[in-house]
């Protein structure tokens, strides 16, 4: 018997880490959903020998469309209440899944964001830092949420807020595009202190500087095409 | 000028190849008018080469084969934009699809059933 949780994992080319990731979470007895976004490597091969759901995008699609695929398969189970977005890299913890899982149900909110700049983030790099400062300095210049992480992978949603989602920016623009959802609608929200694992994997995995202008060009597009 | 009937039999070609492209059906009435002003303006262009100097004095520049730069560099510019836009929608529409597929695939598999089976209760 599974409790009334969905972990929603993207996936792409994470052979090397995700066996161990995906046993870390079957321990906390959700509903796992992978969804490889088009892998060259073994990771589909490594999800179906897991407890995991396997969905297969047909071509790579980013990591926003892999998201919002993984909500619509996990909504077709009324069981689904609670919604985790989880990366596939092993950078978060499950203790601080369990955390935000018993708060999002105490007190009775919509959303619940994982913010590493709350708690501590271990081993992150100047450039990281400064490039994550800038996302949350513009994404909070430009939406009416304040918050302290507004591009942590980590996030735990109720059924309405899942509902209500309808990620369109393929790549990392969609972080910043859930949180301009979060700024749309009367949402209860709260950010609670993560831990997250940057080692040498996750951190060659990262953002580099450069694609940060893409995500600002496309967000600005997005932007003008809505008015 | 032994120029001339060249061009004119390439405007009228690739004029016909605009209107018996397969698309033809899916391209706007508009467009088609649009493309058919065009090609007479070509023929005329052609035939008569006085034409765009003078219509080039009328709005202020020196020579006519300057304003059809300027007005080949304006459409080039729109059409680059155009294309962008376009292939941005397309690649929405494929995203779209793929994910269509890939959640109609996740339901029809069986492992995958067994897996939710316990969550369905």
């Amino acid at each position: 018997m599974l409790n009334d949780c969905a972990i929603i994992i993207p996936v792409y080319n994470e052979g090397s880490v995700l066996a161990e990731v995906l046993q870390k979470v079957a321990t906390l007895k959700c509903g796992i959903i992978c969804i490889d976004d088009g892998s060259a490597d073994d990771s589909a091969a490594i999800i179906r020998a897991s407890k995991a759901v396997l969905i297969r995008h047909p071509v790579n699609a980013g990591q926003g469309a892999a998201l919002q695929t993984g909500i619509e398969y996990a909504l077709q189970f009324p069981t689904c209440k609670y919604f985790v977005t989880f990366d596939a890299d092993g950078q978060h913890s499950i203790e601080d899944v369990r955390n935000m899982l018993s708060i999002i149900k105490a007190e009775k909110l919509d959303v619940v964001l994982g913010s590493r700049f709350l708690g501590s983030a271990h081993k992150i790099g100047n450039k990281k830092k400064l490039l994550l400062k800038a996302a949350i300095a513009f994404t909070n210049a430009f939406s009416k949420v304040q918050l302290t992480d507004t591009h942590n992978g980590l996030r735990v949603f109720n059924r309405a807020f899942a509902q209500a989602l309808d990620i369109r920016m393929p790549d990392m623009a969609h972080a910043s595009e859930i949180i301009d959802k979060l700024g749309r609608g009367n949402w209860q929200y709260k950010e609670v202190p993560v831990t997250i694992q940057y080692d040498a994997y996750s951190r060659s995995k990262g953002q580099s500087m450069f694609n940060s202008f893409n995500i600002l060009f496309d967000l600005l597009l997005q932007r003008r095409s809505k008015r | 000028m032994i120029i001339k009937p060249f061009l004119i039999l390439l405007a009228a070609l690739i004029f016909l190849w605009f209107l018996k492209g397969k698309s033809s059906l899916q391209v706007s009435a508009w467009k088609k008018i649009g493309s058919a002003l065009l090609f007479i303006f070509a023929l005329f262009a052609i035939v008569v080469p006085g034409l765009t100097n003078r219509l080039a004095h009328i709005v202020g520049v020196g020579r006519g084969a300057d304003l059809l730069l300027y007005v080949l560099t304006l459409a080039f510019i729109g059409s680059l934009v155009g294309q962008y836009s376009h292939n941005k929608n397309e690649h929405a529409r494929n995203i779209t699809l793929a994910r269509r597929v890939a959640i109609i695939e996740a339901n029809a598999d069986r492992e995958n059933q067994q897996k939710m089976q316990q969550w369905k209760n």
